[in-house]
């Protein structure tokens, strides 16, 4: 039966072309923001990588004396420069020796986003007591607080061509009057749903790994989390690919949780339309209307787990709001109630023919 | 006239669409009164004292209230640093936030007076360029200084009001992401449904089935637009009124700083029903453009999930080609709908040497985009239903 529900799926309904249109968009558009992380220029890149090259890791008294030696021939150079322009503008200097100096600066100039870049990067490093590395690649991989809208859609579209279209277009009035297609087809239907929603997000979680490690390599994978500004408060003694990991699996309770609940909602509304709505509002209305703060990873909806990274954020203010660290239990509280609504839901959807 | 009452009936029967807009008006209240409303216990405080400054000083800025604001600040000031001892003068028997606030509002005065200067400033560079391009034969140029002196001429602002709160309510863009999802929600399944039911077979066979059921749903798609975009621009102006006590509608819009170039001579009443007007031509042609994909899709989820989609790319290619000059910038009807940068700066279009201002090129190119898309969805129902007739 589980064959001939995934033929119906994906070849009959054409799923697995929007699956692969789907995941194609989305490797494309990662692939693409992951090339703004890198400088406009390519002497910047290249300054900033030999300095990270040269610097990465802890910070030790000789590369502290070092970088701060950088630092100040840096000044020394700007402030050299503002009096030679001081004199320029009140005639102490010509146009020549002016035009001289300027392409003599404009060597040292060459690439300097990425020495910016990098003294940002070493003071946060030191203001922190954290070891100095290129957080870019990860603070992209864990992408902040955003959702991944296309996920969601392919999410609830396969709940909604296998299960909800049947509803609608009537065709469970047949099936239900055969051997099979009461409890039987139901469950194959939801197992199969889930499964395709724990596949998408496995599928695009290690394809962006995939993607951000070619294009600009994620090194340093065993540092603290804390070493990501966006985690910079938190308390958990994670390294970053643990941390990497945990919020996969609690994005990967998320998608289920969004199929079951997607299938829940389509028994009542039965029709393709407003399931789909209601489903796509359920995700994004919280984390809209409830954006920087933490209460949307309190409510044991499918939104506050596809978001995921804030349940590994510690006390911060946050754009000026208090945002309070989720505790453990408050976590085991939304998980466990979430897990109730998910079987209770499940159960609800399995047993609905049941004669 | 019929079957126009009959489509927006079917709307209006549609009790999962009412509901759903009543909850994001609803949405949509909470989340201004929860941004504008909910503030700490010390931002109430200094905020009620911020008013009783404000009810003192609003209105036209006269030598008096100038003369008596400098003396609020140097006594508030003489307190703090121990020459003055007689707390009796203070507005807010608190002599720092005394001295805060008539800082902020001498700020405020000095911003608008210096607006004048600003402007002069800015027309004095003009007639340099004005000349500059008359003795080098550009037209181009020379028109655009002459506008620019036409705009800018005899302005000044005399009142003083809570301009920044006013920015706050114009600033305020979410308004439109409820609406958009509305109508997706609505204009979907228009013509979809027709043929998921087999509707279209009836179509054929009627008089009045083919371009006159296409015309029929298109009227009523427009009223309900207005529908929509009126409930949610009133709904929203009420909040913002009661949440920040608006007032100062009848000053000219340039007073506030975000659009203190701007080309517009109007107040700001008059600006908020502009805006409106602007948004409205954006969502008429967004629900013209879900209609069409409903009509081309044929099935409403699918037209629902394109149109989501289409949105959200129309909004990233709002957001990261801001910057972008151009015929197909100017065709993003989301341009449209966010509106208020249409005319916060100033901004004109080369037309045969003719310069002629960014947001009439955008409205008339939606005018035009909308009645282009209007024309598409009748034909292509009516192509629908003859090829089904072949």
């Amino acid at each position: 039966m589980i064959k001939q529900e995934l033929y119906k799926l994906c070849i009959k309904r054409k799923f697995l072309l929007v699956m692969v249109f789907v995941f194609s968009v989305e490797f494309l558009l990662f692939f693409y923001s992951s090339q703004n992380i890198k400088f406009e220029d390519k002497a910047s890149q290249i300054k900033y990588q030999h300095y990270m090259d040269l610097f990465s890791g802890a910070i030790t008294p000789e590369k502290r004396s070092e970088i701060e030696k950088l630092i100040e021939n840096d000044e020394q150079i700007i402030l050299e420069m503002a009096e030679k322009e001081k004199k320029y503008i009140e005639r102490e200097i010509n146009d020549e020796q002016y035009v001289e100096l300027l392409n003599k600066y404009s060597d040292y100039k060459e690439g300097y986003n990425g020495y910016v870049a990098f003294i940002e990067t070493y003071n946060y490093a030191v203001e922190n007591g954290n070891e100095l590395i290129d957080s870019k690649p990860w603070d992209l991989l864990f992408n902040n607080e955003s959702i991944d809208f296309l996920l969601v859609i392919l999410i609830t579209m396969s709940a909604i061509f296998l299960y909800i279209s049947d509803l609608e277009n009537g065709v469970e009035l047949i099936t239900v009057t055969t051997e099979n297609g009461k409890m039987r087809k139901d469950f194959t239907q939801v197992v199969i749903c889930i499964f395709i929603a724990a596949f998408s997000t496995i599928v695009v979680d290690i394809g962006k790994y995939i993607i951000i490690d070619l294009v600009y390599g994620l090194k340093n994978p065993d540092l603290k989390l804390s070493n990501i500004e966006i985690f910079s408060e938190s308390s958990y003694d994670l390294s970053l690919i643990q941390a990497y990991l945990i919020t996969c699996f609690i994005k990967l309770f998320g998608s289920i949780y969004l199929v079951v609940l997607t299938c829940f909602t389509g028994i009542y509304l039965k029709n393709s339309l407003l399931t789909g709505f209601t489903s796509i509002i359920t995700v994004l209305m919280p984390n809209y209307i409830l954006s920087e703060r933490e209460y949307k990873y309190l409510i044991p909806l499918p939104s506050a787990f596809l978001t995921a990274n804030g349940y590994l954020f510690g006390d911060m203010i946050y754009t000026e709001i208090m945002f309070k660290k989720i505790t453990p239990l408050k976590l085991l509280l939304v998980f466990g109630i979430s897990v109730t609504i998910i079987i209770t839901a499940s159960i609800k959807v399995i047993r609905r023919n049941k004669l | 006239m019929n079957l126009v009452k009959f489509e927006l009936d079917k709307i209006f029967r549609n009790k999962f669409l009412l509901v759903a807009l009543l909850f994001l008006l609803l949405i949509n209240g909470f989340n201004i009164w929860k941004d504008y409303s909910i503030r700490a216990e010390w931002e109430k405080e200094y905020y009620s004292h911020k008013k009783t400054f404000y009810e003192l000083l609003k209105g036209d800025i006269t030598a008096e209230k100038v003369k008596w604001l400098t003396e609020q600040n140097d006594y508030a000031d003489k307190l703090l640093s121990g020459i003055e001892s007689d707390t009796s003068k203070l507005i807010t028997d608190n002599a720092y936030v005394d001295f805060n606030i008539s800082n902020e509002y001498i700020d405020e005065i000095r911003r608008l007076y210096n607006y004048n200067d600003e402007v002069k400033t800015m027309k004095e560079k003009n007639e340099i360029q004005f000349d500059f391009s008359q003795e080098h034969t550009n037209t181009f140029l020379a028109n655009c200084a002459k506008k620019i002196d036409t705009t800018y001429m005899q302005r000044n602002i005399s009142g003083i009001y809570n301009y920044s709160q006013l920015e706050e309510y114009l600033d305020y863009s979410f308004t439109e992401f409820f609406i958009i999802i509305i109508l997706l929600l609505a204009f979907s399944p228009v013509f979809a449904t027709e043929y998921e039911t087999g509707m279209y077979l009836c179509f054929m066979s009627s008089v009045g089935g083919r371009k006159k059921v296409a015309s029929a749903k298109l009227a009523v798609i427009s009223i309900f637009t207005f529908i929509v975009t009126f409930l949610f621009s009133v709904f929203d102006t009420v909040i913002f009124t009661l949440c920040l006590k608006l007032d100062g509608f009848s000053s000219p819009i340039y007073a506030l700083s975000s659009y203190k170039f701007t080309p517009l001579i109007c107040s700001i009443g008059e600006y908020i029903v502009l805006l409106f007007v602007v948004r409205l031509i954006g969502f008429l042609i967004l629900s013209v453009f879900v209609s069409l994909l409903s009509s081309v899709l044929k099935n409403s989820y699918i037209t629902f999930i394109v149109s989501i989609i289409t949105m959200f790319f129309l909004m990233a290619l709002e957001v990261y080609g801001k910057n972008e000059v151009g015929i197909f910038s100017s065709l993003n009807p989301i341009k449209l709908i966010v509106g208020s940068d249409l005319f916060s700066k100033f901004g004109v279009v080369n037309l045969f040497n003719i310069p002629v201002f960014n947001y009439v090129v955008s409205i008339l190119l939606g005018l035009i985009c909308f009645i282009v898309l209007c024309l598409f969805v009748i034909k292509v129902n009516n192509k629908n239903q003859r090829s089904k007739k072949i």
